[in-house]
């Protein structure tokens, strides 16, 4: 990263207070507020119909909040000279099917501002930054869904933005193609691109983002870096031979919780209060003459603190 | 200059179009068939060897000339309402413009842009196909309207007048509906018309005149059509088809365009489209 993007780092690449849409009756996006900082991935997760697509629309200018601010790259919402640091994908993009590859590429860089052969540098180097080096000609009323995908990107990148924003990145992608543009975009991170991304994926969100907002029913219910999203007791995985009664005994006066795995009987999962107990569980093991084949934690994935979060959310409806 | 962008790019998917290629192609075809026609007809004069040839070969020169520039209304209407009925929200519907808006450019200038890429290829249209029927009739018969020039101007502002409702409607409302209300109007105005030459003949009706303005108010382009008419016709064929005694046939007509019309089409004409912009650049899409 160079110096100016890490004096950059705490700033704000976009701040939202109090936003709200209400589209007639239906109340789609409810008073949310949050920041996401320059050279961050910032990933908002929800189910269908959470809200995350009017945040995006409303962030690039194509819906008009109902109440409260947004500020983006330090402007507000709107202003033309931000919009010229932007670049977007939106979700299932529908383009002119009519226009080659080179005529598309050509009339966004147009629309950015970009002439002549400066345009023409920025073509070639998204085309081939997106793998669609050698496409300029077809249309892309023969491309696939994941080259419609790809081509999406380009276009979103011709400006070089400080701010990318991407609903929904794995639509129509092939599992290698998936890979691809989840490491260019580690790659566009590094370089000091502030990323906000909308998906429901969840290995897009795990793999690219500093930061995870979850949001349903048009309410942020967490933020925070995917580590910090397990604000909940430390699950280990021990695995040990023999588990005699006594030794469950004494693991249960350690831990929280103790489940025992109904089919792998030398397997274990204790809640612990502390990281630190797990040193106190290998003693106990070896104290009651077991032999320790292995002590690890057991982290939840994103998609069950996901799933837990949303489900908890519903509940208290 | 973000409207230059997209008036290019219009200009190029229009031409791109299937259905501009093919109204080319069946206007060509159109203008060939109607100099076939009017060779024909002057042909079969010559042989009949009829005395006043020249008067009477100026005389079919001015019917033709009317009626040819009738069809060119119609067909620059119908251009009109096909090219442009989805001019935004067709684009809307598709999710095209989903890349375009967050672009840096007023949305604005995206109305703009397209608004003028629609004028300058329908009037271009309006133009060639007038002046090229207008061209055959002066080969074939030596007629050439006095008013040609006001004619074709006021063939524009018809087109133009449709393109200002379409265009607020296209930022307004869904494709369908916009070409439905946009037709029925193009259509209702003549038979308003039609129905006050009716109560001419058989005796006054200010609420059949009230109707009448009140649909060219709505939709002015079938009142400049028969002002473009009156420009076409001598006055001397007027007086022989008894124009001045009823003002205006469903096609042909004796009207000079008032100067309250002439101004309300001003207003329609740049009023419309500056809705539109306002429409579009506050929706959400």
């Amino acid at each position: 990263m160079s110096g100016e993007s890490q004096g950059q780092e705490h700033e704000p690449a976009i701040e939202v207070e109090g936003l709200t849409k209400l589209y007639h009756r239906l109340l789609a996006v409810d008073h949310i507020s949050f920041v996401t900082y320059r050279g961050e991935a910032f990933g908002f997760l929800g189910p269908n119909g959470a809200g995350k697509s009017t945040v995006v629309k409303i962030l690039t200018g194509l819906v008009q909040p109902t109440e409260g601010t947004v500020r983006i790259l330090g402007r507000p919402l709107g202003d033309r000279e931000v919009r010229r640091r932007i670049g977007y994908l939106p979700e299932l993009p529908t383009f002119h099917r009519w226009l080659t590859a080179a005529e598309f590429l050509s009339f966004h860089g147009s629309l950015y501002g970009l002439r002549g052969s400066l345009l023409r540098a920025r073509m070639e180097e998204v085309l081939a930054l997106v793998g669609l080096a050698g496409r300029e000609r077809q249309r892309l009323g023969t491309f696939s869904k994941g080259m419609l995908q790809r081509i999406g990107l380009a276009q979103a990148l011709l400006n070089r933005p400080e701010l990318l924003i991407i609903d929904e990145l794995s639509t129509g992608l092939d599992p290698v193609g998936q890979h691809d543009l989840r490491s260019l975009l580690l790659d566009l991170k590094r370089a000091g691109t502030s990323i906000f991304i909308n998906s429901h994926q969840l290995p897009d969100v795990e793999a690219l983002c500093d930061r995870v907002a979850i949001i349903n029913l048009g309410r942020i219910l967490k933020v925070g870096a995917p580590e910090e999203l397990f604000d909940e007791p430390l699950l280990v995985e021990l695995r040990a031979e023999p588990l005699s009664e006594a030794l469950l005994q004494r693991l249960a006066q350690l831990a929280l919780a103790v489940e025992r795995d109904q089919y792998d009987p030398g397997r274990v999962l204790l809640r612990l209060q502390r990281e630190e107990q797990a040193a106190e569980v290998a003693e106990a093991v070896h104290a009651c003459g077991a032999r320790l084949y292995r002590l690890a934690p057991h982290r939840r994935s994103l998609e069950q603190v996901f799933l837990r979060t949303i489900e908890l959310s519903r509940s208290l409806q | 200059m973000g409207w230059l962008v997209i008036a290019r790019f219009t200009l190029k998917e229009i031409v791109r179009r299937r259905i501009f290629l093919a109204v080319v192609v069946l206007t060509v075809l159109l203008l060939g068939l109607f100099t076939l026609l009017l060779n024909a007809l002057v042909d079969n004069l010559r042989q009949a060897q009829p005395e006043n040839m020249d008067l009477l070969l100026l005389g079919i020169g001015a019917l033709m000339a009317v009626l040819a520039s009738w069809s060119v209304y119609l067909q620059s209407s119908l251009m009109t309402l096909l090219l442009t009925a989805g001019m935004l929200s067709a684009e809307i519907e598709a999710g095209t413009l989903a890349v375009i808006v967050p672009k840096p450019l007023h949305r604005v200038e995206i109305v703009f842009g397209k608004w003028l890429a629609y004028a300058l290829v329908l009037g271009g249209y309006t133009a060639v196909l007038e002046l090229g029927f207008l061209g055959v009739i002066y080969w074939k018969t030596g007629y050439w309207p006095d008013g040609m020039a006001q004619a074709l101007g006021l063939l524009e502002l018809g087109m133009l007048c449709l393109l200002a409702l379409l265009t607020v409607g296209s930022a307004s409302l869904p494709t369908l509906a916009n070409g439905a209300i946009a037709a029925l109007l193009f259509l209702a105005t003549p038979i308003a018309s039609f129905a006050q030459v009716v109560t001419q003949i058989t005796g006054e009706s200010t609420t059949v005149d009230r109707i009448k303005t009140l649909f060219e108010l709505l939709m002015p382009s079938d009142a400049l059509w028969h002002a473009a008419s009156a420009a076409l016709l001598p006055p001397v064929a007027q007086d022989l088809i008894g124009l001045h005694q009823v003002q205006n046939l469903p096609i042909i007509g004796a009207e000079a365009l008032t100067p309250a019309m002439g101004l309300w089409v001003a207003l329609y004409i740049v009023v419309l489209p500056l809705l539109g912009m306002l429409r579009f650049a506050h929706r959400d899409l």
